[in-house]
Parts: C-alpha cells; sequence; structure tokens
C-alpha cells in the first residue's frame, strides 16, 4: 500500500476527529436574531416653488397595493408595505385661495413602518378549515383568529366574555337561553352578520353528514330528531328577531354554555345553499374561508405547507394590532428550536420541546416559558374484558407498582401531578385523599397481586401511540417487573390506534393521553357511554343512567350526587388508571404579546414556570386576538 | 429508433397498470381508514357519530367489495381523479400538483448536482490518480454514502443554519404565499446540497473508475499513438465513453432520491411530496398516499423511458441489439 | 494453501456420477479456480479490503458475544444516573435514561449487523435465482421478470419501504423481511448480465455439446460462475440495509425502543443539544455505523478488485 495513501486516510481521519471535537466543544450557541432590513427613508425636504398656497391638507398619497393612503401634513406616516412596492403619486390640490410665491414643504413619507407579522409554527394534523369538522385542538387556532363565537372563555376574567353575542340570559329553570348579537358586526365580505347565520350553524351542526360530533348539541329541543335524521331543523333553535337567537332545551341543562358556545358561527349566506354532498369540497374550507373575527384569510390554507390571515380592519372590537398572522408547518422539535432561536417563528402552536430546549429558551432572556393549568391525563385503561386484570386489586397494584413522582421527573421534566381520579371536582371528589392514594410501593402492590390471585405468567400488552416514547415504557416495564407484572407495549401510528381502541375494542391495556374534563360529562360520554363507542366496555347500564342524571342536573348539587356515585365507585374500582395531569408550558418569543400569556412572570427555572389557571379548560388564544401585538426588536 | 420508442411505450402501459394494482393493495392492507384519520388521538375529547362514520365510509365507497373499489379507483384515475383525500375532503390532484414543484425543484436539483458534481470531481480524481487529492476525495466520498442523510441534515442545521447563519431554517420561501425566485433558491441550496451528496460520492467513484479504465483502454492508446493531444484525447475519446453509462446510473438514482427526499423535506420542512406522504402516512390518509405513491412512479418511469432514448440517441448500438 | 483449496473446490465437484463428469469436472474446476483460489489471493494483498474485513469481523464478534463483553444490561433503566459521560463504570456514559451506552452499542450491533446481513442475503437469494432464471431461460419469462423488477425499481425505495413497514409492524424481522424483499433489483439485472455471457462462453457450450442437462448446466456452471458477482453486490447491500435502518428509525418506523439499534441509537441522539453538549450519545453509534459502511465498501472493492484481474491492486 503506497504510503501516500495511508496518509491521506489519517489526513481524512484528523480533520473528521477535528471536526467533531470542534463541534463538540464549541460554546453556547449565539444568539443570533435575523433582522429583516427595513427600508427606512430620510426625510425628503423638496423645496417647491408654487404660487398657489395649498390649503388641504392632503399633499401626497401613497399608493399601495390597490390601497389608498392619505398622507396628511406634518404627519408622520407608518406605511405597512415595503419600499418596493409603494408608488408614490403626489397630487396637487386643487383649491387655490391666493395668487403669491411660497415653499412649502412637501412631507415624505418618513420612515416605512415594518410589517408585523407574527410567525408560528405548527405540526399538528390540522389538514382542513371546514368549521364543522375540527378534529383536533389545533384547529381552535383558525377559528379563534378568522371567526366568532356567540360568547368565548375568557380566561383573564375567568368568566363567559360577549364575542358575537353583547349579551345573554338563561331562563330560571336553564330550559331556555337568550342571545342577544351586537349590530354591524360584519363577515369578512362586508354582508352582516344576523341571527339567521346563527340559526343556519347550530343547525348545520346537527347535520352528522357534516358534523363528526353532533352529540354536545343533542340536549337543545328537537336535536335529536336532525341528528337522527328525521327532521332538517330543530325546533329549540328560534330566531327571536334579526339579532336575537334563543334555544330551548329539551329539559333543564345547566352545561348548555359548556357544550353549545364554542361553536363558531359560518356564513349562511356562503355556505347556506352548498349541497351536502359537496360541501366538503368546497373551497371554502381551504381557499374561501369567510368568517367574522379580527383576522381574514390571507394566504390559501396548504396541507403540511401553512396558510395566513390578515387584519379585518372592520372587525367589531376594532381593527387588530398585528398585520398578518402566518402557520407554518415545521415538523422536527430541532428546526422548530434554530427557527425559534433565529427569530423566524415566534411561537408555536404546540407546546412540547425537549427538557434541553426548554432549559435554553427559559435562560435566555429573548422567550418565555408560560405554564397553562394542566388539562391533559396521561392514562391507563385496561380493557373490561381482558381477564387477569379483572379483579380491581390488579388495577390496584398497578398504580402501587409505579414510581410516578420518578417517572414524571425523568420523562416530562418534572411537570406532572400524579392523579388517582379523573373527576376533579372538589363538589364530588375528596381530591386531596384519593389522590394520596396508591402511592409507590411495591410490597403493597405485590400482596394485592396475590391476593388478587394474579398469574404472574401473564404478559400485558399495552397499546400506545405514543411512539416516540418508547423510554417512558421501557421504565414503566421495569417497574412493573419489580412486583412480578409483565408488561409489553405495542406502539402504534394514530389511525390504528385509534381503530383498535374506538371501533373494534380490541386491547388489553392502552396508554393515552386523555383530555381532563372541566365537567364530566363530555368525557363519560366520549369514554365509558354506552351510547358512544364506549372503547374499554366498561359502560353498562347503570353507569348510563348516571350519565345521564348528570346531564340533567341543573345545579352544581344536583350534578353531585350522580357523579359522586360514578367517581366513588372509579376511585375503587380503577377501571381508568390516570397516571399523572400535567400542566402545558407554552412558549413564545417575548416580542409577540399575548395578554393571557404575559400575565406569567419571567420563568427562570423549571420550578418558576408560572402556571396560569384557565377558565373550564378554556382556550388562551381565543383571548381577544385583535389585541396581540408585535413589539420592535429590542437594540 | 421511433420503432424503439413504441416498444417501450408499449411496454410503458401494463407497467403503470401493475404499479396501481400494486399500489391498491398496500393501501388497502394499511390499519385505519377515512373515520379513524378524524380522530386526533392527541386531543380526543367527543365520541364520533355512527351517522357520520356510515356517511362517509358511503362517500368514499369503503362499503364495496375491495375489486369492486379498485376498478372503481382505476376508472377515476383515468380520467385524473385520484379521490378525495381523508383529511381534507379536498381531491388528491390539487393537493399533490401543489407539491410537485417543490419536489421536482429538490430532487432535480439533487441530480445534476449530485452528477455533474461527481463526473468532474471524478475526473480529476483519475487524471491525477494516486495524489493526495485523489486520496482525499475517494475518503471524502466514502464519508459520505457511509454518514447517514438525516445526520448530515441534522450536522448542517446546527453548523451553517444555527451557528454561522447562512442558510435559513426551514420552508420553501421566507414568507408564506410571497414567493421570489432568489428567496426560493436560497431555500434550495442547502437541502439539495445534502440530498445531492449520497449521489455526488458514488458518482465521484464511478466516474473515477470509469475514467481511469477507459484511460487504460486500448483505443485511448490508440489515439494518444496517433498524436492527438491530450486535451483532445481526454475530451473526445475517453470522457465520453467513460461517462455515457453515468446517464443511466443517474435516473436509476431517482427513486432513491425520491427517498432520500423523505428524510430531508421533512428536516427542512420543504413542502414536496416527501413531506406530504410522511404525513398521509401517519394520518392513515390512502387516497394521497396511493396518489402520491402513483404520481412518483409515473415520473421515475417517465424519466427511465426518456433516458433510455437519449442513451439509445447517444449510443447507436442500443437501438439494434438487447 | 491457495493450491489446496482449490483442490478441495473441485474435488467435491467431481463426486457427480455423470457420463461427461471429466469434462464438467474441467470446466468447473477452471471457473472455480479462475474466481476462487486466486482471488482470494488477490484480495489478501488487497490491504484496505482485508483491514475493512478485519473490522467488520471485530464488530461482528463482539456483537456475537455481546452478552459476555457487555458490562451492564443494555435494558436496564436507572434514572438516577441519566446522561453521564464516560467513565470507568460506563466507558460510554449513559443514555436519557440512564442506561450504559457501552452495552447498548453491542447489543445494538447484534441487530443493526442481523437487519444488514440478513436483508442482504434475502435480497441476494431472491436476486439470484431471478437472474439466472431470467437469463438462462430468456424469452417471455425473462422478459416478464425483467418487467417486474422495472416496476420495482420504480418506487421510491424507502417510501414503499415506509408502507410495507406500516403494513406489517416495525419488527427487526419485519424491517429484514421488507427491505431484503425490496433490495434484490440491482442484483437481478447483474446476475443476469452474467447469466448471458456465461452461457455464451467456451466452456458452457462445451458442457452443453457435451449432453449437460438444462438444470445441471444452470446449477453447476452457470450460479458458481455468478455467485463472486453477486457477493460483491450482497456486500454492499448489507451497507445500504443498515443505511436504511437508520433512516427508517429517523421517519418514526424503524424497530423501536427499547430495543437498541445503531440507527435508533443514533435517531435518539439525533437534537442539537445532545449534539453539542452529549457526544457520547452519538459518535458511537455515528462512528460504528460510518465505519461498518466503509469497511463494508472496502471489502467490496477489494472482492471486485479480486474477481476481476485486469484492475490494478494497490
Amino acid at each position: 500500500m503506497p504510503s501516500r495513501l495511508v496518509k491521506g486516510i489519517w489526513l481524512g481521519l484528523v480533520l473528521t476527529a477535528l471536526s467533531a471535537v470542534a463541534l463538540a466543544c464549541s460554546t453556547e450557541t449565539e444568539i443570533v436574531e435575523v433582522i429583516k432590513e427595513v427600508p427606512v427613508e430620510v426625510q425628503v425636504v423638496k423645496e417647491v416653488p408654487v404660487e398657489k398656497i395649498v390649503t388641504q391638507e392632503v399633499v401626497k398619497t401613497v399608493e399601495v397595493a390597490g390601497e389608498t393612503v392619505v398622507v396628511q401634513k406634518d404627519v408622520p406616516v407608518y406605511v405597512t408595505v415595503p419600499k418596493d412596492r409603494i408608488v408614490e403619486v403626489v397630487k396637487e390640490v386643487k383649491e387655490i385661495v391666493e395668487v403669491e410665491k411660497e415653499v412649502i414643504k412637501v412631507v415624505e413619507v418618513e420612515r416605512a413602518r415594518e410589517e408585523k407579522v407574527l410567525k408560528l409554527r405548527y405540526k399538528e394534523a390540522i389538514n382542513h378549515l371546514n368549521p364543522f369538522r375540527s378534529t383536533s385542538r389545533p384547529h381552535g387556532w383558525a377559528w379563534n383568529l378568522m371567526y366568532s363565537q356567540l360568547i368565548f372563555k375568557d380566561d383573564i376574567a375567568g368568566q363567559w366574555s360577549p364575542d358575537l353575542a353583547e349579551r345573554w340570559e338563561a331562563a330560571e329553570d336553564a330550559t331556555s337561553y337568550t342571545f342577544y348579537l351586537r349590530k354591524g358586526a360584519k363577515w369578512h365580505d362586508g354582508v352582516e352578520v344576523t341571527a339567521d347565520d346563527v340559526v343556519w350553524t347550530y343547525n348545520t351542526a346537527l347535520n352528522p353528514a357534516i358534523n363528526p360530533r353532533p352529540q354536545p348539541l343533542a340536549l337543545i329541543k328537537g336535536a335529536q330528531a336532525v341528528i337522527d335524521g328525521t327532521a332538517t331543523t330543530a325546533e329549540g333553535i328560534v330566531k327571536v328577531d334579526d339579532y336575537t337567537v334563543r334555544f330551548d332545551q329539551e329539559f333543564a341543562n345547566a352545561l348548555f354554555y359548556d357544550k353549545c358556545c364554542s361553536l363558531v358561527i359560518a356564513p349562511k349566506h356562503i355556505l347556506g345553499d352548498v349541497a351536502e354532498a359537496d360541501f366538503e369540497a368546497h373551497p371554502f374550507h381551504t381557499s374561501a374561508s369567510i368568517g367574522s373575527g379580527p383576522f381574514m384569510l390571507d394566504t390559501a390554507f396548504v396541507a403540511d405547507v401553512g396558510w395566513g390571515v390578515k387584519a379585518n380592519p372592520d372587525y367589531f372590537l376594532g381593527a387588530p394590532l398585528l398585520d398578518r398572522v402566518t402557520f407554518e408547518f415545521i415538523e422536527p422539535r430541532d428546526a422548530l428550536f434554530v427557527a425559534m432561536q433565529r427569530g423566524e417563528i415566534h411561537g408555536s402552536t404546540y407546546p412540547t420541546l425537549t427538557s434541553e430546549m426548554y432549559q435554553a429558551l427559559i435562560a435566555d432572556p429573548r422567550f418565555n416559558v408560560i405554564g397553562i393549568q394542566g388539562s391533559i391525563m396521561r392514562s391507563f385503561m385496561f380493557h373490561n374484558e381482558f381477564e387477569p386484570a379483572a379483579d380491581f386489586r390488579v388495577r390496584q397494584a398497578f398504580l402501587h407498582a409505579l414510581d410516578r413522582r420518578a417517572l414524571i421527573d425523568a420523562f416530562w421534566q418534572g411537570n406532572g401531578t400524579p392523579i388517582n381520579t379523573p373527576f376533579q371536582n372538589p363538589a364530588w371528589c375528596d381530591c386531596a385523599e384519593w389522590d394520596a392514594r396508591y402511592e409507590y410501593n411495591p410490597d403493597k402492590a405485590k400482596e394485592l397481586l396475590d391476593a388478587a390471585g394474579y398469574d404472574y405468567d401473564t404478559v400485558i400488552h399495552n397499546k400506545t401511540y405514543y411512539v416516540d416514547r418508547g423510554d417512558f415504557f421501557a421504565a414503566i416495564q421495569q417497574m412493573l417487573a419489580v412486583v412480578g407484572i409483565k408488561m409489553e407495549t405495542v406502539l402504534q401510528q394514530g389511525p390504528a390506534w385509534v381503530e383498535d381502541y374506538y371501533n373494534k375494542s380490541d386491547f388489553e391495556l392502552v396508554f393515552a393521553g386523555f383530555g381532563a374534563p372541566s365537567d364530566p360529562s363530555g368525557w363519560l360520554d366520549s369514554q365509558m357511554s354506552t351510547a358512544a363507542q364506549n372503547g374499554g366496555r366498561y359502560g353498562n347500564e347503570e353507569l348510563e343512567a348516571l350519565i345521564q342524571a348528570g346531564k340533567k342536573g341543573r345545579t352544581v348539587a344536583e350534578r353531585a350526587v350522580p357523579y359522586r356515585a360514578i367517581a366513588e365507585d372509579f376511585i375503587d374500582r380503577m377501571p381508568f388508571l390516570p397516571v399523572f395531569r400535567q400542566n402545558e408550558w407554552w412558549f413564545k418569543n417575548n416580542r409577540w404579546y399575548q395578554p393571557v400569556l404575559d400575565q406569567a412572570g419571567a420563568a427562570t427555572s423549571f420550578a418558576t414556570i408560572e402556571i396560569l389557571p384557565v377558565f373550564q379548560g378554556g382556550a388562551w388564544n381565543k383571548y381577544h386576538p385583535e389585541q396581540w401585538d408585535l413589539k420592535p426588536i429590542a437594540q | 429508433m421511433t420503432k424503439y420508442i413504441i416498444r417501450r411505450f408499449l411496454v410503458f402501459i401494463p407497467m403503470l397498470l401493475a404499479i396501481s394494482a400494486i399500489t391498491y393493495v398496500m393501501m388497502v392492507l394499511l390499519p385505519g381508514d377515512p373515520v379513524t384519520a378524524l380522530i386526533d388521538p392527541f386531543s380526543m375529547q367527543e365520541g364520533i357519530s355512527q351517522e357520520y362514520i356510515d356517511k362517509q365510509k358511503e362517500r368514499y365507497g369503503l362499503n364495496k367489495p375491495i375489486p369492486v373499489r379498485y376498478v372503481i379507483w382505476l376508472g377515476q384515475l383515468a380520467r385524473g381523479n385520484f379521490g378525495y383525500s381523508f383529511m381534507t375532503g379536498l381531491p388528491v390532484i390539487e393537493m399533490i400538483v401543489g407539491r410537485l414543484i417543490p419536489t421536482l425543484q429538490l430532487t432535480f436539483t439533487a441530480l445534476i448536482l449530485g452528477t455533474v458534481g461527481g463526473i468532474v470531481l471524478g475526473v480529476v480524481a483519475a487524471l491525477r490518480q494516486y495524489s493526495y487529492y485523489d486520496y482525499f476525495l475517494s475518503f471524502i466520498s466514502l464519508i459520505g454514502i457511509a454518514i447517514p442523510t438525516f445526520f448530515l441534515a441534522l450536522i448542517a442545521l446546527f453548523l451553517v443554519v444555527l451557528k454561522v447563519p447562512l442558510f435559513p431554517s426551514h420552508g420553501w420561501t421566507s414568507e408564506l404565499g410571497v414567493y421570489n425566485l432568489w428567496d426560493n433558491i436560497y431555500h434550495l441550496m442547502l437541502p439539495a446540497f445534502i440530498l445531492s451528496i449520497e449521489l455526488l460520492a458514488t458518482s465521484t467513484r464511478f466516474a473515477r473508475t470509469a475514467m481511469l479504465e477507459v484511460m487504460s483502454s486500448d483505443y485511448v492508446t490508440t489515439a494518444r499513438a496517433k498524436g492527438l493531444s491530450e486535451f483532445w484525447v481526454i475530451g473526445r475519446h475517453a470522457f465520453r465513453n467513460a461517462l455515457l453509462p453515468l446517464i443511466t446510473i443517474s435516473t436509476m438514482r431517482l427513486p432513491i432520491l425520491f427517498g432520500g427526499a423523505l428524510v430531508i423535506e421533512q428536516m427542512f420542512a420543504w413542502p414536496g411530496m416527501g413531506l406530504f406522504a410522511v404525513r398521509a402516512m401517519v394520518n392513515a390518509d390512502y387516497p394521497v398516499l396511493m396518489g402520491v405513491a402513483f404520481i412518483t412512479a409515473l415520473i421515475v418511469l417517465v424519466s427511465n423511458l426518456l433516458a433510455d432514448i437519449l442513451y439509445a440517441v447517444v449510443d447507436p448500438r442500443i437501438r439494434t441489439g438487447d | 494453501m491457495a493450491e489446496s483449496d482449490s483442490a478441495q473446490v473441485s474435488g467435491t465437484g467431481a463426486i457427480e456420477p455423470d457420463d461427461n463428469s471429466k469434462q464438467s469436472e474441467l470446466a468447473q474446476s477452471l471457473t472455480v479456480k479462475r474466481t476462487s483460489t486466486t482471488a482470494w489471493a488477490r484480495f489478501r494483498r488487497h490491504k484496505l479490503a482485508m483491514s475493512g474485513f478485519a473490522l467488520l469481523s471485530a464488530y461482528l464478534l463482539s456483537a456475537v458475544f455481546a452478552p459476555l463483553i457487555a458490562p451492564q444490561d443494555p435494558n436496564f433503566i436507572d434514572l438516577n444516573i441519566i446522561k453521564q459521560p464516560p467513565s470507568t463504570e460506563h466507558w460510554l456514559g449513559t443514555d436519557r435514561v440512564g442506561r450504559d451506552v457501552f452495552a447498548r452499542l453491542l447489543y445494538a450491533g447484534r441487530v443493526s449487523l442481523t437487519v444488514g446481513v440478513a436483508a442482504a442475503a434475502i435480497s441476494a437469494a431472491i436476486g439470484t435465482v431471478m437472474g439466472v432464471v431470467s437469463g438462462y431461460i430468456g424469452g417471455w419469462t425473462d422478459d416478464l421478470l425483467q418487467r417486474f423488477t422495472e416496476i420495482i425499481m420504480t418506487f421510491p425505495s424507502l417510501f414503499a419501504v415506509i408502507i410495507l413497514v406500516g403494513i406489517t409492524g416495525p419488527s427487526v424481522w419485519n424491517i429484514i423481511f421488507v427491505l431484503g424483499g425490496l433490495g434484490w433489483t440491482g442484483t437481478v439485472r447483474l446476475v443476469r448480465g452474467q447469466v448471458l455471457s456465461l452461457r455464451e462462453m467456451d466452456y458452457s457450450t462445451a458442457a452443453r455439446a457435451l449432453g449437460a442437462s438444462d438444470r445441471r448446466l444452470m446449477f453447476r456452471h452457470i450460479l458458481p460462475g455468478v455467485m463472486p458477482y453477486v457477493a460483491v453486490v450482497a456486500t454492499l447491500m448489507v451497507a445500504g440495509a443498515i443505511l436504511t435502518e437508520a433512516a427508517l428509525s429517523f421517519l418514526g418506523f424503524g424497530v423501536k425502543i427499547p430495543t437498541a439499534t445503531w440507527g435508533n441509537m443514533m435517531q435518539q441522539a439525533q437534537r442539537l443539544y445532545v449534539l453539542r453538549d452529549m457526544p457520547w450519545l452519538w459518535i458511537p453509534p455515528g462512528f460504528v455505523i460510518t465505519t461498518t459502511v466503509i469497511a463494508v465498501n472496502f471489502i467490496g472493492d477489494g472482492m471486485r478488485d479480486a474477481l476481476d484481474p485486469r484492475t490494478r491492486i494497490d
């Protein structure tokens, strides 16, 4: 072998090693912020000899992509478009007062203000903007920015606040609700929003061919008939006059606001005549969305690429401070993190990062991490007909075997609280006492297993869609193995899991993130009710009766009776094993002003991340988007 | 020549049919359906009504037997209708068309970069055989083949995006919906280069070997003996003969590049078909997946055809024999 | 040494009780001698190939004897010692959940090398059979097989792999079968080409003239002739399969943790912060993957050069 070959290879190896070392030793990431060059025009003073004195203020107009901005004398003007898109048209004003030779100043555009574009990253399965088909929480971003509801969950005031309806009232016996719409609210195409739109929206939302989830509305009088297809409109949805809508209920329905008022109102004058078969493929859902919210569709929606909205100057609560908001698709967390660091995006629509990334954001004064009161329960659930775990002592032992605190610290940055009951309302839960049960105690777990006569040869197959959390389950398996429970984890993609859990009820054990209910009825409906999929097969007539009774309670005290019965059954028999409840850790660039998130102080460590309370699991991103702002880059 | 092209075309049609059948069978075997595609397990709240499930199944024709569904799908396909996406309810073809340009941009830039770059590097290496340059290049091209693409992408993200901000981190353009050619090319450079590295390395090695082989062959010796200038010998005789096979090699790499684009598009949020396909796969959006599989196969098939024809044009021996 | 090798091979070739045994033995010993004896000698003189061979053998051995070498259980999680740098106790440090990286690397080698070797073997087997059949029989069989090969080649490789893994589920053996089942296209073309040329060679013509049956000709004359070439391609496919498995891991369709593979160890480490702060998590699997692929390439080069006497040996 020629010695030069050897030298060449050594040279290469040394270079590689050096670059690896350089990579490994390189210091803290530099703060790099990409600042878009803003064309700043100096004040141009042009001396124009004129023989006429101008009395009117109009000195110059600046034409911007079809709009005309009137520039007033001596008033600095901000134009929201880059310089090269501005066409200057200097107009002489005709009104003549005196004939005299004088020099006047032409006030030029002083400084083109940078357009305020809030850029957010998204990665979820949001693939359309069909307001009736919101399949996932992230759709909320679209609805909250572009659409209005009757009333909304106000996280700062901690109550329902006016949106399209300026006031509303409930009948004494909770059988009827009346909403008074504000006058002058307009769709993005200029048509006025009236009671007709509201009535049409609610009736359409009952059509199961258009809305996959009509059930929450089923308590409106006549709604069930529409859902069943025997009627086209529900008699309980009543247009009183052009600005008043009344919802009559089948029976006293204290949960009406919670269940019905998050529906976004869609424009009847556009969608009203679309045939049912054409509804889903209608361009409205991608490129022609028309709402009545503070922003309107700007860049047509393209699945997995993004979409953008621009300010609606005619918004009924005033024009938004931001000019545009764009949503850009970025999948890997590293790419997201780099884009955050570079200021290319200001936040994310989904709050998950690795602990190192959270740590870096906390340490950086440009960013903040804000906790939102937890609404996610990471939980196990055994299939009710899975024989080896039929004895409730086995299920109790399962929890005793898990060192939940250690799991939370190691895998979820310490963000989580062990709980044992999904019903976290003190009205029907002795939460402090209940959640202290089933502490980490392997010896107790073994005792319980022995007492239940557990067959230690059983291998439990746990199905879950947390495909990238293999280590978490490996740790759980190791803890279970200590007490003699053999568990194997089957990692599935989301749809396959949904099919097994919901549609086929084909599993022994599942692990999932369940939305923690503000009120148990919705959660019970979706997970335990025999009227729905009842994936775990725990639902039965007795439980169903309690669920229905809970819905009919007019007051908390009335509902507490059936709910307490359910909760007490659950805490002993543990058909559902909540492992822990989690807060969401949102993060954002501090340039972005968001009234709810900006209530929180600056976090300096995981422990000092401020947890903000929300109203009934409300959505902070619904809070007055027109007030959001983008502060200038700090020099 | 015409006969050759016609013959190639005749083979083309049954192949297309076979591809469609294979694609369809694969989709039918995958778990999940439009109904499960509606439920996002990460934020599941309420159950889905049975009526909606039934209506959707009817709408997508899922209540018919599989062969019937295939024939219907094929019939629609012939009319350019790829069906409707489960996730968006939109026509698949519309969704794909938007992705075609970014993907073709990425893969063909990588293809050209890899092939041309590889030829240049390989030929230079061959001409300076056993020099430091030659050994260093061989070593680097080995490394290029040996490091997983996703890791190269991550290192690039770290070094030339975060540390030294030479390139943008993600996307096709910097402003959503605002297209600017230079901006687009600026975004294209890094992903295309990383995607091309494997091909670059392979074709460098190939070009080097082929060039060496030709350089030592009889007719090059003859050409030299005739007293032709070295430039003429290399340019006219050696180069041409050594690199003809690269046409085929490069087009055969196209499917691999499309595969590699899956990774690159994911990493750089490049809105192409690879990204689209992975998302469709994760969301069980099978009409989209079928459309993408079919379209990419079609592109590969067409470019193979073009390469064959090109080859036949350049090298007359192909036309007669086989 | 080289001579006795050749004697053995040609010796076994002569046992067949056949009328034409003498002639066919002669023909075969010629082939085998050309491709085996001198080739091995040439291969041994190929220093890079030999060092690649040594490295790969070392990796294979350490994977096989992982339970003896590994100081710790590769899957034992200890949440008290997470992300620790290399120490005397943990030679390559610990990962995000306190598992020993060195032990995982060894056990990952078992999976990754199995994936590589088994997938390559399956591909080579399918490719050889189809190539020989296609090239030897010719006619419409050849046409059909060639079109089929073209169809498989048309699908973007990784894309098809993902769909198939989606159907079968991402277990180690499923991934092996999928990779093996899709990776044979290159082999078919190569083998077919070789068969076509071998078929026309003097010794085949001679054997045929002497009345050797088709099957005999195919398996005793043609097949040994193409095997060395298949070996070269198969070697290179080992590298391809290992890299594809890594890419699958990146896209979330690979072998799932806690089962370690070199690919998913690297995928786990592919975080910007790991890259900078925890080099012990990415350098070992990265080094092993890269050196394996390089070693395999050297071996392939060596084999190719050894088989082709025209090539200079460095």
